[in-house]
């Protein structure tokens, strides 16, 4: 549309500068002719502008070029318009074929040669549209039909569609043997007025490993719990090697370590949590906000029993999970609360003690959280603390930057800092893990996908949890040496540390001398 | 305490409303009422500090709001 709006503008400048041009050398006066020039350059600049060509398209080719050819057509008809109509008409209709048809093929040749060196197309998904709303689908299937392609919905669970149009996006994939005709199936698509944008679905290499967007499968892990296949964060994390270095060297656990989550409350009841669980309070046992519950799952949910997800271990027998309700049931708590469920998960043997809480530092609160800490610490539990989720420092967060804690960042599925999370890198032991589209157990034997520092710091529990299972000795200072020295690095690793990976640990563990 | 900014939701942790004031400081408002919960409503608020030290949001100091005034 905005084309043919700039060729008709375009056209329409020429001739009412033409008959401007005319009129003056027959001493007429033609009327409108002035509005209509300032019209037709007014559409025209806006259409150059609002056009789809590249910017430098626009401005080295398209423009300069227009402006030659609006010379040298008015000095041509200048020059012949009392002469030869004839050759006049003969020489604009040239200029006007160069203009729009030698000059399209040239620009269309560039824009494909800058697509074939900018764009790698996934394989998995070529094209990333966004449907126009009320789209002709007879239309767009016929179209899929055309180049043997299949459609699916790109972003299946936005939960608030109100708030975005990611639900109204679809993944398109091309067959093998039509995957190569990507570029003009979209321009079909906007061309056929199918989609308010559409956008090749680039892939985006962030080292020269291999991509983790592949969705991972029970199979994969030799489990048969059926969320597998929503954890991105266990291939990232490359659990599968995990499970099988248990397995091939039938590692077992010196005690069965205890991992406390200071939350909402868990839902001890909860299927793929209740065999995994210890109950401390028959009060903390109850979660009506769920927080605590999918931090739980993520920790500690019971792999293998064909249920929900699965956790750091295939057999279940390294740890187990409790709760200390220290947040109310609207998320909030006191840091009186906080420091009162730290010592009680203390007192009462926890290995790991998980706080996926937090809230703006002060100086009085930063010490009373350290003395808590190294309470806990001297008891034998390492405390995990999430960094935030302002996009701040943690270092101005509590207990995030208490003494003695390890301080967890979320990453997201590209392995980049969440854009949310607090970055850690003016505290002592900041570690990363996932946080971003966590699937885990929900109250009421529901599982749903929760995005914070919340889900990350689990994650680290759950790894702590299989490492004191293995070493009881285990000090929070050997084990962030450990965690770091295996750790994966990542582009934004100095805001968010290296990212957890469990079998390089649990190998490394095994092979280290006595602490 | 006076807050002048706009209103803003973070989806993180099941979600929760909050207003960016002026200076880019963060306030989490803890009964955000539903008049209020559209994103970027500028709004002028009194508030009073809650005793919620901690909580599963992380994100911003937590506000009750008294009054407002929609800008």
């Amino acid at each position: 549309m905005m084309s043919w709006i700039y060729i008709l503008s375009y056209v329409a400048l020429i001739g009412t500068a033409a008959v401007w041009l005319y009129g003056k050398a027959r001493s007429m006066s033609v009327p409108f002719i002035g509005q209509g020039f300032w019209l037709s350059l007014i559409t025209y600049l806006l259409s150059l502008w609002f056009g789809d060509a590249a910017w430098f398209i626009k401005l080295v080719l398209m423009f300069p070029l227009d402006i030659a050819v609006f010379v040298i057509a008015l000095l041509l008809f200048n020059r012949f318009v009392s002469k030869s109509k004839v050759l006049f008409t003969v020489l604009a209709a040239v200029l006007l074929v160069v203009k729009f048809f030698v000059f399209d093929i040239a620009q269309k040749t560039y824009q494909k040669y800058q697509t074939s060196q900018t764009e790698q197309v996934s394989a998995k998904g070529e094209l990333l549209a966004d449907m126009a709303e009320g789209y002709a689908k007879a239309e767009f299937d016929a179209l899929l039909d055309k180049y043997q392609a299949s459609a699916t919905v790109a972003f299946p669970r936005v939960n608030h569609p109100d708030r975005t149009q990611l639900d109204d996006y679809m993944t398109i994939n091309l067959a093998d043997e039509t995957a190569g005709q990507w570029p003009d199936l979209m321009n079909e698509l906007i061309e056929n007025g199918l989609v308010d944008g559409v956008e090749a679905n680039e892939v985006i290499q962030l080292s020269p490993e291999e991509s983790n967007n592949a969705q991972p499968t029970a199979a994969d892990y030799g489990l048969n719990d059926p969320g597998l296949q929503h954890l991105w964060g266990f291939k990232a994390m490359q659990m599968e090697e995990l499970f099988k270095y248990l397995k091939d060297n039938n590692i077992q656990p010196k005690k069965v370590a205890k991992i406390a989550i200071l939350d909402t409350g868990v839902d001890g009841d909860h299927e793929d949590i209740a065999d995994n669980f210890i109950s401390t309070n028959a009060d903390y046992d109850q979660d009506k906000m769920g927080h605590g519950t999918h931090c739980a799952g993520i920790a500690a949910a019971v792999s293998n029993n064909g249920k929900g997800l699965a956790s750091f271990s295939a057999d279940n027998a390294f740890v187990k999970v409790t709760s200390i309700k220290v947040l109310s049931d609207w998320g909030g708590g006191t840091q009186q609360d906080v420091i009162a469920g730290i010592i009680q998960a203390a007192d009462d043997g926890a290995d790991v003690i998980s706080m996926s809480l937090g809230g703006p530092s002060d100086d009085a609160s930063q010490r009373a959280y350290t003395e808590a800490v190294q309470y806990a610490n001297k008891a034998g539990a390492i405390v995990v603390v999430a960094a935030g989720n302002s996009d701040d420092n943690a270092a101005e967060y509590a207990p995030a930057n208490a003494e003695g804690v390890i301080t967890v960042s979320a990453l997201d599925d590209q392995l980049r800092k969440a854009e949310f999370s607090n970055y850690i890198t003016d505290v002592r032991m900041g570690i990363a893990a996932p946080g971003v589209n966590i699937y885990s157990t929900f109250p009421n034997n529901e599982y749903k996908f929760l995005s914070g520092t919340s889900m990350a710091t689990p994650y680290v529990a759950g790894v702590l949890g299989l490492m004191k299972s293995l070493r009881p000795e285990l000090t929070t200072e050997k084990a962030y040496q450990m965690l770091n020295n295996t750790g994966l690095s990542t582009p934004d690793e100095p805001q968010t540390g290296k990212l957890i990976q469990p079998a390089k640990l649990a190998a490394a563990l095994q092979q280290a001398p006595l602490f | 305490m006076e807050i002048e900014g706009k209103i803003v939701y973070r989806p993180e942790e099941g979600g929760c409303w909050g207003i960016v004031d002026t200076q880019n400081k963060k306030w989490r408002v803890t009964n955000m009422p539903s008049a209020l919960q559209k994103e970027g409503l500028q709004v002028k608020a009194r508030t009073e500090n809650v005793q919620e030290a901690v909580s599963m949001f992380m994100w911003g100091r937590p506000v009750r709001l008294v009054d407002y005034q929609v800008v």
